[in-house]
């Protein structure tokens, strides 16, 4: 789902760049204020194992692929700050070494990718005060994860709709609901992988669930699971 | 319990074998947005940014494999630094 030069317009990513900032500040001073001894390793290696995994693409249908984001996985641990720290930071090297995603895009794939994922948190925490126990947990994970790509699509498929290179083939009427019909599919892979992994954590580490949540809305959900 | 670091680092090298071993299975299909421009005939242009590594290719390795996998090393110990440097960095200037 990274963007590449040339698909936004300039009014469209300046617009990202602006709002993404609105999001990325604050979530660095909530960093700063909160990162603490035991969180700031973890997150390291979260954010190093999302990157990794991230390079794996997943077959889905009709000769398509998808790969995990991860940005879900992030603020169930850490909370949705952690989550758009990570995301810019993974997004920033891939545009900058790898070429993926163009650098004038980089706003609007942060919001895509970072931003909103982050939001999902609070859908995670919502549902989890509904769906009770370890099953109930995961279940919530899941649905978190999916709607993060979900979400994400239809944002991207709005910042390219609206621009020039896509009027001429229907514009955002078109780009919205392809986006959405391939994510719908690879948000499901989303789903499964942060399932799992927080499955295999609260299995093998239940106390890292319970780790301070960084976020604007203070304390995170219960830790325990119940 | 042991120590979240020691399990960290485990769960880190078990990370890194894993991609490892999935990395000549992943798909080299077009993900879902290359799917929309492709099928809307809309090709992609240069990118503007030079990047050193473009695609996840180390540039002076013939290996496919290999050259997508140390790519993905580097990518991965950049991602950890950059993480750990940042926020060391942001906690520093906390403190003065």
């Amino acid at each position: 789902m990274h963007i590449p030069d040339g698909f936004l317009d300039p009014p469209v990513f300046f617009a990202a760049w602006v709002l993404a900032l609105g999001f990325i500040l604050p979530a660095f001073r909530g960093a700063q204020r909160s990162l603490g001894d035991r969180d700031l390793p973890l997150l390291s290696v979260l954010t190093a194992g999302v990157f990794a995994a991230q390079m794996l693409n997943f077959p889905i249908i009709a000769g398509t692929s998808g790969h995990l984001v991860g940005g879900t996985l992030i603020a169930v641990f850490l909370g949705p700050y952690a989550t758009i720290f990570s995301m810019t930071v993974i997004l920033v090297i891939q545009a900058l070494v790898f070429g993926d995603g163009g650098i004038t895009a980089l706003g609007a794939n942060i919001l895509n990718m970072g931003v909103i994922a982050a939001g999902t948190y609070y859908v995670y925490v919502g549902l989890r005060k509904v769906w009770r126990g370890q099953q109930g947990a995961v279940a919530a994970v899941f649905v978190a994860a999916w709607l993060s790509v979900f979400l994400g699509a239809l944002a991207c498929g709005f910042e390219i709709g609206i621009s020039s290179a896509f009027q001429p083939y229907g514009g955002a009427a078109i780009t919205i609901p392809t986006m959405a019909f391939w994510h719908a599919f690879i948000g499901v892979g989303e789903g499964l992988t942060t399932a799992a992994v927080f499955t295999y954590v609260s299995k093998t580490r239940p106390d890292m669930l319970a780790l301070p949540k960084i976020g604007p809305l203070g304390g995170g959900p219960p830790g325990k699971l119940g | 319990m042991d120590h979240l670091e020691s399990w960290a680092k485990r769960t880190l090298i078990a990370v890194l074998l894993l991609v490892a071993i999935l990395l000549p299975l992943a798909s080299a299909f077009p993900d879902g947005l290359e799917k929309v421009a492709e099928t809307l005939g809309i090709e992609e242009m240069k990118p503007l940014w030079p990047a050193p590594l473009p695609d996840y290719k180390l540039p002076f390795i013939d290996d496919p494999y290999l050259r997508t996998l140390l790519a993905g090393l580097t990518g991965f110990f950049l991602v950890l630094l950059a993480t750990w440097g940042l926020g060391r960095g942001l906690r520093r200037r906390r403190k003065s």
